[in-house]
């Protein structure tokens, strides 16, 4: 497995997986509007996921397409994010995991655009776009929430609270990924730290929320050590396509 | 209860007819003009192309009855009489399987009246052309030419043949090759499913028709990455061509550059707006994340609108309300 293999299939990863815990609110989203707009924001990130599943399986090489790489394998071969796997919980925990990821992901697929790799910058130009969006979605819902009433403010700053330890992750490189941010190739994180610390910052402020400190980061995402909630994402997320594989619509 | 029954197969057959209705319009694309509820003589039939004296009758259960085949039987013959061949489908086949249907109906045509492709070599006449790399998984509407003519006209006088779709002259830059121009049309002229006033051609997601490999290449560009109506796009693409005679076509994904709704032509911009959809801001705005848009309401053109929600039924719309006519509308969001 080559690093490059392994970078592509964490950046589909990331989106499949949030993707599919958004998919979760369809039907079940507080009001209408925001039922068609959770549904939106996952089909945003699953169209994304499916490109990049598509350009890692050309780089691997091995005739894996985007259906095999996202149903047929297991949890400890998923490089997500911990963030994208945690369970949305309530309204609240959505919209802060939600803002934490799409501050991060906007600057970087930014950033990617100028990747050598000409298909990553491809898919990049288009997902940049769509994540203006969903960050000031997710943004303008915190704000409200955190500038809201008790209940809402309550909910906002515990959901703060507990998803903090997993924006560290973000943030990390490991050696192969430092090769290819030195070919030109990966976005290096630390250049996407401002960017992302000032739409926090900013979001927060008008929320009336502190920010949490930093402390202990909990990571092991992208080594593929997951919590045990994405077991339970991927059986479902799966099942149809273990029970009949090669099934499509 | 009779009654109930009756008005049920009426609206049965109003929406079969309909459906094949827009089946058969798309059949202009390659030559042939269908009119519907066509006045011939005393009789009105469902549809007809008067230039291949071809007539399509949708039936319902109504037409089952003894009576009711004796009348038809006498009205068929009449119009046979008329020089007019006729051509019964019944309205289940046109609900499950309206692919087979046009088969027919295209194959009952025969080959397109004289138009700019049929002239290119003078020979190859036929509505199907098949591309030389991929002739198999289109290759029906071909068959169809050759077998239903023979089941409902005079059979075709030469197999058909493939043409083997190689550019004539490529690199002479004046030279405009008519099947290229075609299939150009055909894609061009295809509606965006969910938001069917515009074309792909408005909407600017066709970023070129060519010949690569022997074989006709749409390239098309998704709006959203995670758009469902793409692939609903690329099938009917590849539907529109075929209609137009152009076999074994392919659709190619292009990402780069993104699309944007400054693509979104001048016509586009019209048209959406006199369907309420506000169009999009002209310039493609990098605005900054949080700032304030204004946007007009699409019926009375005030600028006192508010948006409800940045998603709306689709990916590229938002939900506004015009506080001033108090009427909600959707918005083209600016990409």
């Amino acid at each position: 497995m080559t690093v490059l293999f392994e970078y592509v299939l964490g950046l589909a990863d990331d989106a499949l997986v949030l993707g599919h815990r958004l998919s979760e609110w369809s039907g079940r989203a507080p009001m209408l509007e925001e039922d068609i707009a959770l549904s939106n924001l996952a089909l945003d990130l699953i169209g994304q996921a499916r490109l990049f599943y598509a350009r890692a399986g050309e780089v691997e090489g091995r005739g894996r397409d985007e259906d095999a790489l996202a149903y047929l394998r297991d949890e400890h071969e998923f490089a997500n994010l911990l963030l994208t796997e945690q369970p949305n919980a309530d309204f609240a925990a959505t919209m802060v995991r939600q803002l934490f990821f799409a501050a991060f992901k906007h600057p970087f697929y930014d950033a990617l655009t100028r990747s050598r790799d000409r298909r990553l910058a491809d898919i990049a130009g288009k997902a940049v776009k769509e994540m203006a969006y969903h960050v000031r979605h997710a943004g303008e819902w915190v704000i409200r929430l955190g500038d809201g009433t008790e209940e809402s403010r309550r909910r906002a700053a515990a959901a703060l609270d507990d998803l903090w330890m997993y924006t560290g992750e973000m943030f990390e490189v490991d050696e192969g990924v430092e090769a290819l941010i030195e070919a030109g190739i990966a976005v290096d994180p630390a250049r996407i730290r401002p960017a992302w610390d000032a739409t926090i910052d900013r979001v927060l402020g008008e929320a009336t929320l502190a920010r949490p400190a930093d402390r202990w980061m909990q990571s092991g995402g992208r080594r593929g050590q997951h919590s045990e909630h994405l077991g339970h994402l991927l059986a479902e997320m799966q099942v149809l396509h273990r029970a009949h594989p090669g099934v499509v619509w | 209860m009779a009654s109930e029954r009756a008005r049920e197969l009426r609206k049965n057959r109003t929406a079969a007819e309909r459906r094949l209705w827009w089946k058969l319009r798309g059949l202009k694309q390659a030559g042939f003009k269908f009119r519907q509820q066509v006045p011939i003589d005393h009789f009105i039939v469902d549809f007809a192309c008067l230039s291949k004296s071809l007539i399509v009758e949708v039936d319902g259960g109504t037409h089952s009855t003894d009576e009711e085949i004796t009348k038809d039987r006498r009205r068929e013959q009449y119009l046979r009489d008329q020089g007019f061949r006729v051509l019964r489908v019944w309205n289940s086949e046109v609900r499950e399987n309206i692919d087979g249907v046009m088969d027919t109906i295209v194959g009952a045509l025969g080959p397109p009246p004289p138009s700019p492709p049929r002239k290119r070599e003078g020979r190859s006449a036929r509505p199907g052309l098949a591309c030389s790399r991929h002739p198999e998984p289109r290759a029906r509407v071909i068959a169809a030419v050759a077998e239903g003519a023979g089941a409902l006209g005079p059979p075709p006088p030469a197999p058909p043949r493939k043409w083997e779709g190689r550019p004539l002259r490529r690199g002479r830059a004046f030279h405009r090759d008519p099947m290229l121009d075609l299939a150009r049309r055909a894609a061009a002229t295809v509606v965006d499913p969910e938001i069917p006033v515009l074309t792909l051609e408005d909407l600017g997601v066709l970023r070129g028709v060519e010949w690569r490999d022997g074989c006709i290449i749409v390239r098309l560009t998704p709006t959203y990455t995670g758009c469902p109506a793409t692939q609903a796009i690329g099938q009917a693409v590849e539907a529109a061509l075929a209609q137009a005679g152009i076999v074994g076509a392919r659709i190619e994904t292009v990402l780069s550059p993104a699309w944007s709704t400054s693509d979104i032509t001048e016509e586009g911009w019209r048209k959406l707006k006199e369907f309420g959809i506000a169009p999009p801001n002209r310039a493609a705005s990098a605005r900054a994340l949080f700032a304030e848009e204004t946007v007009n309401c699409p019926r009375c053109g005030s600028t006192a609108t508010a948006k409800i929600s940045e998603f709306g039924s689709t990916a590229c719309k938002a939900l506004w309300r015009c506080e001033s006519c108090a009427e909600p509308f959707e918005s083209f969001k600016c990409l």
